[in-house]
């Protein structure tokens, strides 16, 4: 008879004892990663080759390469120097608001 | 330089200069600290897994990534509580990697439904009966979140004090206390629900 699918009544499991029997595993004596160990990090050793440093700019040039990244570059130059031009005339207004000011004041 | 014998495994202090040696690149030095120490990692980390291959994968890749971090050792601690450290990281990342979907943890036990445990005792005869009981717990422990599973194991199976593991996981002994609280009583849920006692 199936014992899995009894409807017998299941004797009481302790946590405990299960522990306890748990603790006297013994680890496998003759394991020895020596050799292991050595090729792990031989191999590491061999594919870890040094990375060229890259820089803001190797990374500009790498997106390059592609053409809708090309285009958000240019898109982003054109901005920048949109909002340039407009801080620039922005900055003439204020310059000149000053210089009026300092008339006005040595009129006084 | 010194011969090519293994350290002494009791005297700490000899460590230094096989360190030293192997910061520097010296990868027989290295290996002798791994013929020293390779037995107290098994011992460690089986707990965590009593497969054989999934132990050996975890005990070496313990010492790979102490052979990464040696230039990191300090002298002011022995030599076996970093690797320890180490080798619970690798217990804990082993744990995240073999944790049961949460929609494992509603495998209670259908109408006419086998219980994964039986299943387990079942099949599991060959081992012997301490690592039948070592599997089913790992089963168990399996459904609780990673970070519990091997704080339970380090406190149940190794036996360690829960200030030693709050020193291994790198947590203050109030943080210990409350995540071990934590962790013992989403335990006895679970196993309430596997009909255990605790």
């Amino acid at each position: 008879m199936n014992t899995l699918f009894s409807s017998a009544p299941r004797p009481e499991k302790s946590w405990s004892d299960l522990t306890a029997r748990a603790r006297q595993a013994k680890p496998p004596g003759d394991l020895d990663v020596r050799c292991a160990v050595r090729a792990a990090i031989a191999a590491q050793t061999q594919t870890a080759s040094p990375a060229p440093a890259r820089g803001f700019l190797d990374d500009l040039i790498s997106l390059s390469q592609s053409r809708i990244a090309r285009a958000a570059l240019g898109g982003c130059a054109i901005f920048a120097a949109a909002s340039l031009w407009i801080g620039l005339d922005a900055v003439a207004g204020i310059d000149i608001a000053m210089e009026m000011q300092g008339v006005f004041l040595a009129a006084f | 330089m010194p011969p090519a014998s293994p350290p002494d495994p009791h005297a700490r202090d000899e460590d230094l200069p096989w360190v030293r040696r192997a910061q520097a690149g010296d990868m027989d030095a290295f290996d002798a600290l791994v013929g020293k120490y390779q037995s107290a990692m098994i011992a460690l980390l089986h707990r965590f897994a009593p497969n054989r291959a999934d132990l050996e994968d975890m005990v070496q890749e313990t010492f790979v990534h102490a052979w990464r971090a040696l230039a990191g050792w300090q002298p002011d601690k022995p030599f076996l509580h970093w690797l320890k450290r180490i080798g619970v990281r690798v217990g804990l990342e082993f744990c995240r990697k073999h944790q049961r979907s949460p929609f494992s943890q509603l495998s209670e036990r259908a109408e006419a439904g086998p219980d994964p445990l039986d299943a387990i005792a079942a099949s599991a005869s060959a081992n012997g009966p301490a690592c039948d009981a070592a599997d089913e717990v790992q089963f168990i422990l399996s459904h609780l979140p990673a970070e519990d599973r091997a704080l339970l194991t380090l406190l149940y199976l190794n036996e360690m004090p829960l200030a030693e593991i709050a020193e291994q996981f790198g947590w203050s002994r109030a943080n210990a206390k409350i995540k071990s609280f934590r962790a013992r009583q989403r335990l006895k849920t679970l196993l309430a629900r596997h009909e255990y006692t605790f």
